[in-house]
């Protein structure tokens, strides 16, 4: 059987045309052996397609050989008429084809002649991927999403299509490939990226994550000379969740005086937190911006307490609480776009100090917490 | 390996058994058992649960099926996807329920016809899955002879031989049909019903009625409703497209079909 050049007799709109629906017609014997390729569609599209009678022939029937629920439906005879939807799945199905009897004047004896027809389309879809890795291990086609995270958009197959994105932004507004970058400021929990193609849209919906929260990873004890009353950590911050990524965002601490100070403390007025990311016991004059990271856990902090030797152990019992006393560090935490510097508070993160009779300090910090013994 | 149709549909090459296939005889024929080498051992990895090395393995049908490998590069139904996305959700032609009626030699004589019905190589997937029956038909349960009947008579309607079909399909119709209760009883409806022509939209009509699994009952639904909108009966085409909205959710595929379908009869 010869390839044949097939044109199409007619392709006709519907008296009303909706974008994306047309219904192009074949006509028998004009076109024995065609088929048709409808270019990209949506899941939920719908496929039509006529078969029709050339002048000169006589009756036509069709029908469609399909044994499952997918691909082609349709025929019977006269103007035949074929439909199909497109399922989320569309590469996994087997179509199905469609073929047929005519007769034409003239025509002898013998079986009657047939016709037969194939159609296709290419199901189009949004492809997106992270720019990071979850922390947790998901996949880069996650629909969960960090404030301020990229995710690079792609169509299968590769069309020039209109981007929009119903908070974020979004960059270029048309074309193959687009990079969209989940808003700072949420103005609701989802976003919504569409792709136009030829008047069809296809959307996926990402949900958007704040920062819900710290968690700490101890990485190191910090010592303290024998004779000096002091406690402190390196503590790994993680932020959470890890199902999304934080490599779009910075954070930081700010200043704040001590609360809720009890015992000792309550005589004894304990420092103001400082922001002091060199270790050198001085007040930095900014606070230490530092990126969260990719893995959400890039930020180490350094969180102590000293009263060094000017206070010595017994710490007496003046307020019936056992001795000691204790105190908090309500730290302001912002985060930061990291691209654009913008800037909202976050949380107020408790460091709380706890200093015992004899000597003992702890410090807790995103729910990690240290002990030191005091040594004469 | 491979050739094009005049109406579009690729065949698979058939063996003559008149002649004599070799590299020097033919220019592809190394090539061709290297794509069966590795589809075989890509079903051997699906079978042991190595999901990512199948897939692996199913790069050689991209690689030297060009035929395939354009179907692919466009997203268009291809052996490739069909396989790759089948293995991923643990599913060949048969579904996962339908696979585990099968175990031991039997399973593995099924998985073979699996894959070459997947792979659209009808005559060949046909004579598989007779060998599957012929061997063991005897130690089947009914529900794993109720699916090797069905795909068997699904392998045949594809590849045009529908009047062989019916002998397959016996026990999926009628008014007490054998395999009632069988997994594949509810996809061989619409296989049953694509072969009785006259009564196509009756037959699907009783599977909607009998169906009480509502994504089922949808998809019955559709295809009702698909059939009234081919002949032109709008009034039934519209009653039961909006009954596929009413068993589907907005966001399902089949509701926005259904959406489209509605707003295209307005304008008929």
């Amino acid at each position: 059987m010869h390839i044949r050049i097939l044109t199409i007799l007619s392709c006709f709109l519907l008296s009303n045309p909706i974008i994306g629906e047309e219904t192009p017609r074949y006509n028998i014997d004009s076109d024995l052996n065609f088929s048709h390729d409808f270019g990209p569609r949506l899941a939920g599209s719908i496929l039509n397609l006529d078969v029709g009678r050339s002048p000169g022939v006589t009756h036509l029937t069709g029908w469609v050989d399909n044994a499952s629920s997918a691909g082609w439906t349709g025929g019977g005879s006269g103007l035949l008429h074929y439909t199909c939807i497109i399922p989320p799945d569309y590469a996994g199905v087997h179509n199905g084809k469609f073929s047929g009897n005519y007769g034409r004047n003239g025509s002898g004896g013998g079986p009657p002649p047939e016709w037969h027809g194939a159609a296709k389309a290419v199901a189009f879809k949004i492809v997106h991927t992270t720019e990071f890795q979850s922390p947790d291990g998901g996949t880069s086609d996650r629909t969960e999403v960090g404030i301020s995270e990229r995710v690079t958009l792609r169509t299968e197959p590769e069309l020039a299509v209109t981007w929009s994105a119903s908070q974020g932004g979004i960059a270029p507004l048309a074309g193959t490939v687009a990079i969209w970058k989940a808003p700072f400021i949420l103005s609701g929990p989802t976003a919504t990226i569409t792709a136009e193609f030829q008047g069809q849209r296809q959307s996926v919906e990402f949900r958007i994550f704040s920062p819900l929260g710290i968690d700490g990873e101890k990485l190191q004890s910090l010592n303290f000379p024998n004779g000096h009353v002091a406690v402190g950590m390196r503590v790994k911050a993680i932020f959470q969740p890890l199902s999304v990524s934080f490599g779009g965002i910075n954070a930081y601490e700010k200043f704040c005086e001590p609360s809720d100070s009890t015992g000792f403390f309550s005589r004894i007025a304990p420092q103001n937190h400082i922001i002091d990311s060199d270790n050198d016991g001085e007040h930095d004059a900014e606070p230490s911006i530092q990126w969260v990271g990719e893995d959400n856990a890039q930020i180490i902090d350094t969180a102590f307490y000293a009263l060094g030797r000017f206070y010595q152990p017994p710490f007496a019992n003046t307020d019936g609480l056992g001795g000691g006393g204790a105190f908090n560090w309500r730290i302001p935490t912002h985060v930061q776009d990291v691209d654009t510097a913008a800037d909202r508070f976050f949380l107020n993160f408790v460091q709380r100090f706890i200093l015992f009779f004899d000597g003992e300090f702890h410090i807790s910090k995103y729910a990690v917490t240290e002990r030191r013994r005091y040594v004469p | 390996m491979r050739s094009v149709r005049g109406w579009g549909n690729v065949e698979w090459f058939r063996p003559d058994p008149s002649h004599i296939y070799n590299r020097s005889t033919c220019p592809w024929h190394t090539e061709y058992l290297t794509l069966l080498s590795h589809a075989h051992r890509s079903l051997c990895y699906f079978l042991h649960g190595k999901v990512e090395d199948a897939i692996i393995d199913l790069d050689a049908i991209a690689k030297i099926d060009a035929a395939d490998a354009v179907l692919t590069q466009a997203n268009q139904p291809s052996n490739y996807l069909r396989l790759r996305d089948g293995y991923r959700s643990g599913r060949l032609y048969a579904t996962k329920e339908e696979l585990r009626l099968f175990r031991g030699k039997q399973m593995t004589k099924l998985a073979q016809a699996e894959l070459l019905f997947e792979m659209e190589r009808w005559e060949d997937a046909i004579a598989a899955y007779d060998r599957v029956a012929d061997t063991s038909m005897g130690g089947l349960s009914l529900n794993a002879k109720a699916y090797l009947d069905f795909a068997r008579a699904s392998a045949l309607v594809f590849a045009g031989k529908k009047d062989l079909a019916l002998k397959f399909t016996a026990g999926f119709s009628g008014s007490n049909p054998d395999y009632i209760n069988a997994p594949s009883y509810w996809r061989a409806q619409f296989l049953v019903a694509n072969l009785d022509r006259e009564n196509e939209s009756s037959i699907l009509v009783a599977a909607y009625q009998a169906c009480e699994i509502q994504s089922g009952k949808a998809d019955f639904a559709v295809k009702i409703g698909q059939i009234y909108f081919s002949v032109r009966d709008l009034p039934a085409a519209l009653k039961w497209f909006a009954i596929v909205q009413k068993h589907t959710p907005p966001h399902d595929y089949r509701h926005q079909a259904a959406t489209r379908y509605l707003r295209l009869i307005d304008h008929l």
